[in-house]
C-alpha cells in the first residue's frame, strides 16, 4: 500500500484568509478527456471554479486521451464544451486566462504512455510551479480502471513527490466480490485515505441540507428514533425513461443505477447516528455503523417492477421492452420498493420503506418521516376522521424544502379537525445560485476533504445489502406498471400489510 | 432573475408600518411562508447615500432576504416609506425584502428603528460616512446591532478602531475588497521552494490608497509576525500594484488593464494570470452579511496597520 507524501510547510499567509477554495498548487489530471463525461461536467466545472475564484492560483489541466490534439485544439475543444454545457456563460477575458493553465498529452493507458505523461507533468512543475501534487480523474468507462491505476503504480505517478490523490467515478464494482477485486486493484499503488470516489448525488447541496437539518436543529433530533417515528419514505422517482441508455441499463437494473449508490446514501444520511465532526472519517464512521446494522434486502420484502406503456405528464411513453436496444424478453428491473430494516438502538422496529423507478409519474426526491399518532385524541371520532399523523417531508428535487403536516380546527361550527401542511421552500431564504455537484466535488478533491466521497467499506457494505436479492432477482420477471403511475400494484400491498400505505409525493 | 418591487407607501405613524409591509405582501395571500433572515439598518444621512442603499439593497436581496431599515437623521417630524422587493428565480422560487426608509430627528431615530426591526433576527449596522464614537446617533445604533459594517476608505481606519468600541463585531467594506489581492500575494508563495522566502520579507510597496495599504502591511506584519516597511508608490483609487522583495529576487501582483484579470510574477516560474476582482460594494455588503462573528484576521491587522 502507498504513502502519501510528507507535507511541506504551511504558507502562514494562508491563516484565516476567507476564500473558501483551494490554494494548494496542483495539475488536474484528466483521463479519459475527449470522453463524453469530461465534455459535459468536468471541464465546465473546472471552469466554473475558476470563474468563482476558487481554484489554486497555481493550477494547470491535463487532459489524456488516446485522441490526437495539441494543446489548441485541446483548448478549443473545451471551450466548445463549456460553451454548451457550463451554467454560466464563458467570459473571454477569463477565458483567455484559463486556457492558459489547459494542456493536453495523447497516449494509451499503459506504462508507454504514462512515462511521457510523467515528463510532461514534471515539465508543467517546474514551469508553473504546480508543486508536483496531482489528482487524478478517471474519467474512463470502469473497464479501463484496473489498467489505467496498474499503470500509474509501475511508472510512479503515484508518487509524485506532493500529493497524489486518484477520483474513481461509478459504479465501484458490480457486486461484492467485484468490488473488491476493483478495490484491491486501487489500493496497491493507492493508500484508502488517497481515493476519492464520487458519488455525484452527495454534492448536491440539497443532500449536504439533510446533514444541516438534521444536525444544526435541536427541535428534530430528540424525535428523530422509534418512539415517535411510525416509518420512513424515501423515493426517487424519475419520470424519463432509459432515453438513449438501453445497453447501459440493461447490465444494471434499478438497483445497480439508484439504489446501492444513490439511495442507500440518502438512507444514511437520514438514518445515521450524529457524527462527532463534520469531517470525513467520523461522518463516513457513522454511515458505515448505519449500514452495518441495516439488514440485507429480501424477496420478500421488495417488488420489483418494469415500466410499460402510458401516459407521463400528458405526454405518450413507450414500454421499456419497445425501448431501442432493449431485448424483446429483457426481465431488467425499472422500479424497485423495498422494506429495510435496521437493528439499532434508534430505529428498531421502525421501517424504512424505499422506492426508485423511472417513467414514474412526476421527478422527485423526498424523505418522508411519518410519525405515530398521538397516544388518545380526545375528540368526537367524526372531529378527527380526517385527521392524519404528522409528517415531515424533506424535498431533495425538485423544488427543495421542508413540508410539515399537522392537525388544526377547521373553522366550522361543529368541532372538526383538518390536516394542513405548511411549506417552507428552501428557494425562498437563498436566492443564490446553487453549484453543481461537480463542481463542489472537484473542488473537495483539489482541498483533500474526503467527507462527500464514499468509503471501501461503506461500498462493501451496500453491495452486501443489496446483493441477496440481485441473485434472487435473476430468475423471475418484474410486474409491469404503467408509465405516469407510481409502480406496481405489488408495491402497495407491501405497505398495506403492515397496515401503511405510500403517500403520494 | 426579475425583482418586482411594490409601490412605495408612507405613513408617520410606525404602528402602522407592520400593516403596509403585509400589504405590500399581497396579505399573506398565497400562503407561502414568509423568509426573512436578519435586519439591516442603513445610515444615509443624505439623499445620495439613501438612493445608494437602495441600489445595493436590490443586489443583496437575492441572497439575502432582510428587512432594510434606512436611517436618515433630519430636522422635521418622523416620516417611514414602506417598500417591499421581491425577486423570482430559477424553478419559480421567490424571495423577498422589506425596506423601511425612516427619516427623524437624530434623538428620535434610534426608538424608531427598534421599533422596527424584526424580533429574534440578527441585526446588522451599515454605517456610511465618516465614524465618530462621540457621535450619539452612531453610539445608540451600534449598541443595537450585532455586527456593524463601515467603509475604511471613508471613515478612515481610525473610524474603524472607533466603531470596534462600539460594536461586538465590526467589517470594513475596504479590507473585504481587498481579499483578491491577499488571496493572489498569499499565493506567490503557495510552493514549498517559494514559503521559505518569507523569512526575508522586510518591506512591502504598494500602490493604491492609504487606508487599504496600510491594511496590507498589517495584514502581512501580523501574518508574519515581522517588522515589515510600507512603502508607498503611488495613490490611486485602487490597489494596483503590490511588490515584495526577498534574496534579491522580486514577487509581484499587478493589475493587468481594465478587467477583473491581473499577473502575479514568481522568481523562477513563467508569470501567471489571477483574478483581482475589483471592489463592487453590494458583492462585499453581501459577503459581510453572510457572516456575524468577527474576523480574527482583520482585527489582528488593523491592529498592525
Amino acid at each position: 500500500m502507498a504513502t502519501t507524501a510528507k507535507r511541506p510547510a504551511p504558507n502562514p499567509l494562508r491563516a484565516g484568509l476567507r476564500v473558501g477554495g483551494a490554494s494548494e498548487p496542483t495539475v488536474f489530471v484528466i483521463y479519459g478527456a475527449s470522453g463524453d463525461l469530461a465534455q459535459r461536467k468536468l471541464l465546465p466545472a473546472i471552469y466554473n471554479l475558476a470563474v468563482r475564484g476558487l481554484l489554486p492560483n497555481r493550477f494547470a489541466v491535463i487532459g489524456y486521451a488516446r485522441s490526437e490534439m495539441d494543446n489548441d485544439t485541446f483548448r478549443e475543444y473545451a471551450r466548445t464544451a463549456v460553451e454548451k454545457f457550463s451554467r454560466t456563460p464563458v467570459d473571454d477575458h477569463l477565458w483567455r486566462a484559463f486556457a492558459e493553465s489547459l494542456h493536453y498529452q495523447s497516449g494509451n493507458f499503459d506504462e508507454e504512455g504514462f512515462k511521457v505523461l510523467g515528463d510532461r507533468l514534471e515539465a508543467i512543475d517546474a514551469a508553473h510551479g504546480t508543486g508536483a501534487n496531482r489528482v487524478y480523474y478517471l474519467s474512463t468507462p470502469a473497464s479501463f480502471f484496473p489498467v489505467i491505476v496498474q499503470a500509474m503504480g509501475a511508472t510512479k505517478l503515484n508518487k509524485p513527490g506532493g500529493f497524489a490523490r486518484v477520483v474513481i467515478e461509478k459504479p465501484f464494482g458490480h457486486d461484492l466480490g467485484s468490488a473488491r477485486e476493483l478495490a484491491d486493484v486501487v489500493h496497491r499503488p493507492f493508500s484508502e485515505s488517497q481515493i476519492y470516489r464520487i458519488d455525484h448525488y452527495l454534492g448536491k447541496e440539497t443532500v449536504q441540507n439533510i446533514f444541516a437539518f438534521r444536525f444544526a436543529n435541536a427541535i428534530f433530533e430528540p424525535v428523530w428514533n422509534n418512539t415517535h417515528v411510525d416509518h420512513v419514505q424515501i423515493t426517487v422517482g424519475e419520470s424519463i425513461g432509459v432515453e438513449h441508455r438501453a445497453a447501459f441499463y440493461e447490465e444494471t437494473g434499478v438497483v445497480r443505477d439508484i439504489v446501492q449508490n444513490h439511495l442507500l446514501q440518502v438512507f444514511a444520511l437520514v438514518a445515521m447516528e450524529p457524527p462527532a465532526s463534520f469531517n470525513a472519517d467520523p461522518i463516513r464512521d457513522e454511515k458505515a455503523k448505519l449500514l452495518r446494522a441495516t439488514r440485507p434486502m429480501t424477496l420478500e420484502n421488495s417488488v420489483r417492477g418494469q415500466y410499460g406503456d402510458g401516459y407521463v405528464a400528458g405526454e405518450q411513453a413507450v414500454a421499456y421492452l419497445d425501448e431501442p436496444n432493449v431485448p424483446p424478453d429483457s426481465n431488467t428491473p425499472t422500479y424497485i420498493a423495498a422494506k429495510l430494516e435496521v437493528d439499532n438502538w434508534r430505529w428498531a422496529g421502525t421501517p424504512f420503506y424505499i422506492r426508485a423507478g423511472k417513467r414514474l409519474a412526476k421527478r422527485v426526491t423526498e424523505v418522508a418521516v411519518q410519525f405515530k399518532r398521538p397516544p388518545h385524541l380526545p375528540f368526537p371520532v367524526d372531529a378527527v376522521e380526517q385527521l392524519e399523523s404528522n409528517a415531515l417531508v424533506l424535498r431533495i428535487q425538485p423544488d427543495e424544502g421542508i413540508s410539515l403536516r399537522f392537525g388544526a380546527k377547521a373553522p366550522t361550527p361543529t368541532l372538526a379537525l383538518r390536516t394542513v401542511n405548511m411549506d417552507f421552500l428552501y428557494g425562498s431564504s437563498f436566492l443564490a445560485e446553487v453549484p453543481e455537484a461537480y463542481e463542489t466535488l472537484i473542488l473537495d478533491a483539489i482541498r483533500g476533504d474526503g467527507t462527500l466521497f464514499t468509503r471501501q467499506d461503506g461500498v462493501e457494505r451496500s453491495w452486501e445489502l443489496v446483493d441477496p436479492l440481485l441473485e434472487r432477482w435473476r430468475k423471475g420477471s418484474p410486474q409491469v406498471y404503467g408509465s405516469g403511475s407510481w409502480g406496481p400494484d405489488l408495491s402497495d400491498e407491501l405497505l398495506a400489510r403492515d397496515g401503511r400505505r405510500w403517500r403520494r409525493p | 432573475m426579475a425583482a418586482a418591487v411594490t409601490p412605495k407607501d408612507e405613513t408617520s405613524d410606525l404602528a402602522a408600518v407592520e400593516a403596509m409591509l403585509r400589504a405590500a405582501r399581497g396579505d399573506d395571500r398565497t400562503g407561502s411562508v414568509r423568509a426573512i433572515t436578519l435586519n439591516l439598518i442603513v445610515h444615509a444621512p443624505d439623499p445620495e447615500l439613501v438612493e445608494g442603499a437602495i441600489d445595493a439593497l436590490e443586489h443583496v436581496g437575492p441572497s439575502h432576504p432582510l428587512r432594510a431599515i434606512v436611517a436618515t437623521p433630519i430636522d422635521a417630524e418622523l416620516r417611514a416609506t414602506v417598500a417591499s422587493s421581491c425577486w423570482v428565480g430559477a424553478s419559480d422560487r421567490q424571495v423577498c425584502s422589506e425596506r423601511v426608509l425612516v427619516q427623524a430627528g437624530p434623538k428620535a431615530l434610534p426608538s424608531a428603528v427598534t421599533s422596527l426591526l424584526v424580533p429574534d433576527l440578527p441585526v446588522f449596522l451599515w454605517w456610511q460616512g465618516p465614524f465618530d464614537r462621540s457621535d450619539r446617533l452612531a453610539a445608540e445604533l451600534a449598541g443595537l446591532a450585532s455586527r456593524v459594517i463601515v467603509d475604511s476608505g471613508v471613515c478612515s481606519l481610525e473610524g474603524v478602531a472607533a466603531a470596534r468600541l462600539l460594536a461586538p463585531s465590526v467589517a470594513d467594506l475596504a479590507w473585504a475588497g481587498l481579499l483578491p489581492w491577499r488571496d493572489a500575494v498569499a499565493g506567490l508563495f503557495d510552493g514549498p521552494a517559494e514559503v521559505k522566502a518569507l523569512d526575508g520579507i522586510r518591506a512591502v510597496d504598494v500602490r493604491g490608497p492609504e487606508n487599504e495599504a496600510r491594511l496590507m502591511a498589517g495584514w502581512l506584519r501580523a501574518a508574519l509576525g515581522a517588522d515589515i516597511e510600507l512603502r508607498r508608490e503611488g495613490r490611486s483609487h485602487h490597489v494596483e500594484r503590490v511588490t515584495m522583495t526577498a534574496g534579491g529576487k522580486q514577487f509581484l501582483v499587478e493589475r493587468t488593464g481594465r478587467g477583473r484579470l491581473g499577473s502575479a510574477s514568481v522568481p523562477g516560474l513563467l508569470d501567471y494570470p489571477v483574478v483581482l476582482a475589483p471592489p463592487n460594494r453590494p458583492s462585499l455588503l453581501a459577503d459581510e452579511l453572510s457572516r456575524l462573528s468577527g474576523d480574527r484576521l482583520f482585527e489582528r491587522a488593523l491592529e498592525a496597520a
